[in-house]
């Protein structure tokens, strides 16, 4: 004996798993898209190289292996020499993977930060260094 | 007593329904949770380096003796630390030296938020480098600061 309505209660069935499978592999590229942990890089990045400024006497210079950092960010079309930029008006490290984002974090060292660039000795984004410079404070903020 | 086809099925069905809810909920706390985490604590560390910096500098200019509060202009110029970063609700130096002179710069309520047991979970509380020499020289400096993320 066969019930009526038996096979469009079964059609519901499958149409629900279809949409949530398919909701599942969009959300699953999304979170994936993010996977390559270019914000945790970025944070931890300018919390070491503001480390590094604030116990920095001046005249010393830094050459900090960013890497890891290069690396995601050249996954995202990001131009390695744009991977940091130190604002020395607002004393913070600006540092960005991606193209119209990136993560910041201030130093309380009363220091110039100058000379500042991103190497990348063999071209390619798996030697990859920050290199700066620390100077006095020539500016009056008081 | 009576007998419905398909009642088990249907129960089935309903227990795959609520499975991928489950699995789809979690993949996205999971992964918003990778992404916009905790990410690295450095609390301590800029704790321990803004110390090392104001001890430093309270030695060598001699704040430890003092018996007259000198004012914050002075502790800036000489120790060579920026007001604009220390003042930004983030960060406290506290100082009290064996004169019984008081120092204080930044957050007065760190000097309480400093001790509370959710510190080391709480991101938004400080963590603080506490210290007191043989003389009676008394230090606690401190930060909550987290990094920012911002749009170019």
């Amino acid at each position: 004996m066969y019930k009526k309505g038996g096979t469009s209660l079964m059609l519901e069935h499958i149409i629900y798993i279809v949409i949530f499978i398919s909701f599942f592999i969009v959300m699953y590229s999304f979170v994936n898209s993010y996977a390559d942990r270019s914000a945790f890089f970025e944070d931890f990045y300018s919390k070491k190289i503001s480390q590094a400024i604030n116990s920095a006497k001046p005249g010393t210079e830094f050459k900090i292996d960013i890497t890891p950092l290069a690396v995601t960010a050249f996954k995202r079309n990001k131009p390695i020499k744009d991977l940091v930029y130190i604002d020395n008006l607002n004393n913070e490290v600006v540092v960005s993977s991606r193209l119209n984002a990136g993560t910041s974090f201030k130093f309380f060292n009363d220091v110039d930060v100058v000379d500042w660039f991103v190497e990348s000795p063999s071209g390619d984004s798996k030697t990859t260094r920050f290199i700066f410079k620390v100077k006095e404070n020539q500016r009056n903020e008081i | 007593m009576k007998f419905r086809k398909g009642v088990i099925g249907e129960g089935g069905l309903y227990f795959v329904f609520l499975l991928m809810a489950i699995i789809i909920l979690g993949g996205l706390y999971g992964g918003l949770n990778a992404y916009f985490g905790d990410g690295y604590d450095s609390r301590l560390d800029e704790s321990n380096s803004l110390f090392n910096k104001v001890q430093e500098c309270f030695i060598k200019e001699g704040f430890f003796d003092l018996t007259s509060n000198t004012g914050n202009y002075l502790f800036f110029e000489k120790c060579g630390l920026s007001p604009k970063s220390l003042e930004d609700g983030e960060h406290m130096i506290y100082v009290k030296n064996k004169n019984g002179i008081e120092f204080l710069i930044g957050v007065t309520d760190f000097k309480i938020r400093c001790f509370l047991d959710e510190r080391y979970s709480d991101l938004n509380l400080p963590l603080c480098k506490v210290y007191e020499d043989l003389e009676g020289n008394y230090i606690i400096t401190g930060t909550s600061q987290n990094s920012k993320r911002i749009a170019l």
